[in-house]
């Protein structure tokens, strides 16, 4: 079943001296249950995606096309409607987690009220002791040492990765019908990083939750996800399955960024590169946003920018890649 | 320049090598009531041979030391006890000449980057305070530029803040490699860098060492790095190692059970089933008694919670703490 | 592929997006983003011309004084503006001869506005000027080697911010006997340990900072990474911040002046001004209105541009 439609989205961000074109042509389904990676170098408009879709763009965003969640168009809605959906309908987990939290709650109480507005979207009813338990008990799953103490305490009085574990805790309390993490595990130790993946990969089985995970780590996109979403320049260049695009990448910068992943030792020869470096909004190409970088580029790609075509189960930006 | 810093076959040995920092402050008062000072025991008696011209990899999970062992070994962090050799010298022997010989470059090039600093200036500081003229020190800043790949006359004048990740991380490459030195640590040098910049990066430091003959000492927790940039691999672990022997042999057949767990709980491309650890890292205040690792381990059995195990030649270059073995 | 695609891709061909009216200069500066802001350059331009006129008055004022000539003084102005009281030219609301009107002596208030005025700027320059150099210095001191000497300093400069400024202007006006030099001294025993407390506060942030620590290796003793690294990378957010802080304390000054501490007549000053215009008002709204109207455009003006400077250092507006 589709769950979000997005059509045609652009976001630009207006700044003093011009307007920055972030994200362009962007058309995406999600099914119930997907488990999507969003993958992209730095600036190539992965947390402008999250935010248009949860509605979080900050006030200099201008936003076109169309966010289609069961059935109503989200960028049509009035802000305020915005708000039931946001928490239970969909929730994203910030790339910075500490706006997340409110600063002068304790942390305790945000939990509990996440929990709260839960079983009021189920139409159940907890006692307070219930909630607490439940809450504590998401805290030891985010692997928090000491949760007891945490959530005694004030968002200012906790560390960058225990902020991130307590925001995390709070999407998978608030069993949303769609999570987007923006690059969750960063501020994490490697080894908390795979408990919490493999927490986050339970709990959507467990609720057929859709997932939307944000990573500039190829690694872990594929660890996590089903669906794999490469985002270059703010174009996607390629969507498929996880398996399928890694192992059999269509796009000319997804295959040159696979083979250049080190496979061997120095000593069996020189790592494949990329040359350059990704495009800046300020000045991209004419034509495909790859083109400078592409090894394969004729005439056509330095006039027209490619469409996503539908090439073998995939969709693939590119003049070489379609049906 | 010391002779002996150049004729061994091993670079730089420690000898149980130990780094304790202070818990928490430690005042006056607390001096004088008598109250015991708590220490983190960052590195804890570590024993490790660099050999000339090779790269040594240090693994772990944060917090196990791995920052404090290579900060230790460049010389801006003291030892508590212990020593370290560069070639058959102690360190406190000869300071002045080991501090001349080592570089560190960090993890994250923006911070080690003074952002108020053109990017010649950056370069040039190592040779500041030597006695080499005006016009030999901006020929040598321009030849060390262009080594890691940099175009001087773009550059040269600009601020750190106006170059991109990658090439920031060559500036800091450069500055490490402009007085010559013999052996550099790198803390995570790719990990702040984009994808498609890190090959070029780690075939950079290839390229550089062959050229100029360095010794490398990489700290990463990515284990495709490790398995391309390593001639040997360090694992580290609450501050002390626990395995070490050639990159082949740790990749394909690591023996301690804390090092075949954090393998498999590292994803990368050749690793897609995750298999997280349980447990948390110890506390290193206080740390478990026994192998500091029992309380994690699967295979954890009595001798394991009351005798620390010693590192041992497992087979020919493998070495392994743990009472399996 | 053709000469010019080849010769384009080597160059990675720049369109610039069509909404961009210029192309992005290479490297914006603080100055680039003052300038293309309404607000701050607003600020800035009010600011500049106060300086400009306090330098050039000021100046006047001194060589007047040195000369024995006073009226030198007032060379720029429209009317003397320390003239005997002249009752027939009381109370007069604005015209072309008088644009803010006269006061009770019959003097004019826009000559004594801007009579006033070096001794505002000189105010702000020279407290937060002196308080910058001594705070800056101590705390930069106390943040970078910490321990002991950490302790001491910032021990005595808690016992500095303890002290009530108002109270120690009053106290030293009644030992120096009051006058301008009198405040001054006052403000700038107690304005120093905010500026020691920001220092040390960027101190230890910028001493674990990488190229901090990697410049001991390449032999830099303490004092160069001191006045190379820590003291120039300190300073940014404290002129931001010393940009508001003068407005502080020119309304500081003022408002000891209203209070009757400082400067004495006949000499103008602001805050004094305001102050013996408030027993007139309504009636003669001039009197008081003016003087407030400019501590109040000066205050501003200097909050716009330290506000905006704020937002640029804290990297809120350099995408
Ligand atoms: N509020 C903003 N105003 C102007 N430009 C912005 C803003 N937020 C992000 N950008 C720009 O939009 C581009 C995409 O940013 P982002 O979505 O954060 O990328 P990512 O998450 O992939 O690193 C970047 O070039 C960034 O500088
Ligand atoms: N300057 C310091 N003062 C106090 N504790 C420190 C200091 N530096 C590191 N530590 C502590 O030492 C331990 C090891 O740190 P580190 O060497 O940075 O580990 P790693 O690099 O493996 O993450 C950590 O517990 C850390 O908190
Ligand atoms: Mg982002
Ligand atoms: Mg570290």
């Amino acid at each position: 079943m589709q769950q979000l439609e997005i059509r045609d989205l652009v976001v630009h961000y207006k700044v003093p001296i011009g307007t920055i074109k972030t994200l362009f042509d962007l058309q995406l389904d999600i099914e119930k249950g997907d488990s999507i990676g969003i993958v992209g170098e730095s600036g190539s408009g992965k947390s402008t995606l999250g935010l248009s879709i949860v509605g979080l763009l900050p006030p200099n965003a201008r936003v076109k096309g169309h966010i289609v969640f069961e059935g109503k168009d989200l960028l049509k809605m009035q802000p305020g409607k915005m708000n039931g959906i946001r928490g239970t309908g969909i929730f994203m987990i910030m790339q910075d987690p500490f706006n997340s939290l409110n600063p002068v709650k304790k942390i305790k109480d945000q939990l509990i009220e996440a929990l709260q507005v839960r079983y009021s979207r189920n139409g159940e009813k907890a006692q307070k002791g219930k909630l607490y338990d439940e809450v504590l008990k998401r805290l030891r799953d985010v692997k928090l040492p000491d949760p007891e103490a945490i959530m005694d305490r004030y968002p200012h009085q906790l560390s960058g990765g225990q902020i991130q574990r307590v925001v995390i805790a709070m999407g998978l309390l608030l069993e949303p019908d769609i999570l987007i993490a923006d690059e969750p595990t960063s501020a994490l130790d490697v080894s908390v990083q795979a408990q919490i993946i493999a927490l986050i990969k339970e709990l959507q089985d467990r609720y057929r939750m859709s997932l939307l995970f944000i990573t500039h780590d190829l690694s872990i996109a594929y660890a996590v996800s089903e669906k794999l979403l490469i985002l270059y320049g703010g174009r996607i260049l390629e969507f498929g399955k996880t398996e399928d695009v890694i192992n059999n990448p269509a796009h000319p910068y997804t295959e040159g960024l696979l083979k250049s992943f080190p496979r061997g030792n120095y000593k069996d020869g020189k790592l494949y590169t990329l040359s350059g470096m990704p495009p800046l909004f300020t000045s991209m190409p004419d034509g495909c946003v790859f083109n400078p970088r592409c090894p394969y580029a004729f005439d056509r790609c330095y006039k027209e920018e490619p469409e996503l075509y539908n090439y073998m189960d995939k969709k693939v930006r590119c003049f070489l890649k379609h049906d | 320049m010391t002779e002996q810093f150049d004729d061994s076959d091993i670079l730089i040995r420690t000898s149980k090598l130990t780094k304790l920092f202070l818990a928490s402050k430690f005042g006056i008062l607390d001096r004088l009531t008598g109250v015991k000072p708590l220490y983190v025991r960052a590195v804890d008696g570590v024993n490790i041979n660099i050999k000339r011209r090779s790269t040594v990899v240090l693994v772990g999970e944060s917090g196990s030391g791995k920052t404090t062992m290579g900060r230790l070994l460049v010389t801006i962090e003291k030892p508590t006890s212990g020593e370290i050799f560069y070639g058959d010298l102690p360190l406190s022997k000869n300071f002045k000449a080991v501090r001349e010989q080592v570089q560190i470059v960090y993890q994250n090039p923006f911070e080690s980057l003074d952002p108020r600093m053109d990017i010649s200036a950056i370069v040039e500081e190592p040779l500041l305070g030597k006695k080499i003229s005006k016009e030999e020190r901006k020929e040598r800043v321009k030849q060390s530029l262009e080594s890691v790949g940099l175009d001087y006359s773009y550059v040269y004048f600009r601020k750190a803040k106006d170059l991109s990740g990658g090439q920031r991380q060559r500036v800091a490459l450069a500055r490490a490699i402009i007085s010559n030195p013999k052996f550099i640590v790198l803390d995570e040098p790719t990990s702040a860098l984009d994808a498609s910049i890190q090959s070029q990066v780690l075939n950079l430091l290839v390229d550089i060492k062959e050229k100029f003959g360095y010794t490398y000492l990489v700290i990463t927790h990515n284990m495709m790095v490790t398995k391309y940039i390593a001639d040997e691999v360090y694992v580290m672990y609450a501050g002390k190692i626990i395995e070490t022997g050639s990159v082949d042999i740790i990749m394909k057949s690591p023996k301690h059970p804390y090092t075949q767990l954090l393998l498999k709980s590292i994803p990368s491309l050749e690793n897609r089933k995750l298999e997280p650890m349980v447990g948390e890292p110890p506390s290193l205040i206080n740390p478990p008694s026994g192998c500091r690792f029992n309380p994690r381990c699967p295979y954890a059995f009595d001798r394991c919670r009351m005798e620390e195990p010693e590192l041992k030649e497992v087979e020919s270059g493998h070495w392994v703490a743990c009472h399996l073995y | 592929m053709n000469i010019s695609n080849i010769f384009k891709k080597a160059l990675g061909s720049r369109k610039d997006v069509d909404t961009f009216s210029k192309k992005l200069p290479e490297n914006l500066s603080l100055w680039y983003y003052v300038l293309h802001d309404v607000q701050a350059l607003t600020g800035l331009i009010i600011i500049a011309l106060f300086i400009i006129w306090s330098i050039v008055e000021g100046s006047l004022q001194i060589v007047g004084d040195y000369l024995r000539n006073p009226a030198l003084g007032w060379m720029l102005l429209p009317h003397n503006p320390l003239a005997p009281p002249n009752y027939a030219l009381s109370l007069k609301p604005p015209s072309m001869a008088f644009i803010f009107g006269t006061n009770l002596e019959g003097e004019d208030i826009f000559s004594r506005i801007l009579y006033a005025a070096p001794k505002d700027a000189m105010a702000a320059f020279v407290v937060v000027g002196i308080a910058i150099l001594v705070g800056g210095l101590l705390g930069t001191v106390a943040g970078y080697f910490g321990g002991w000497l950490d302790e001491a300093l910032m021990r005595i400069t808690d016992a500095f911010l303890a002290i009530p400024g108002l109270i120690l202007a009053i106290a030293l006006s009644i030992l120096i006997g009051p006058g301008f030099y009198s405040v001054l001294v006052a403000l700038t025993i107690v304005w120093w340990p905010i500026y020691a407390r920001l220092f040390r506060g960027q101190t230890l942030t910028l001493k674990y900072r990488g190229f901090v620590e990697v410049s001991k290796l390449f032999g830099a003793n303490h004092l160069k990474i001191i006045f190379k690294h820590v003291f120039p990378n300190a300073i940014d957010p404290i002129v931001a911040y010393a940009a508001l802080d003068f407005g502080t304390v020119i309304l500081t000054y003022s408002t000891l002046a209203f209070l009757g501490i400082g400067i004495q007549p006949p000499y103008p000053e602001w805050g004094s001004m305001a102050s013996n215009g408030l027993s007139f008002f309504p009636g003669v709204w001039w009197y008081t209105l003016f003087p407030s109207v400019t501590i109040l455009l000066i205050v501003i003006s200097f909050i716009l541009l330290g506000d905006k400077l704020q937002d640029i250092i804290s990297g809120r507006l350099t995408y």
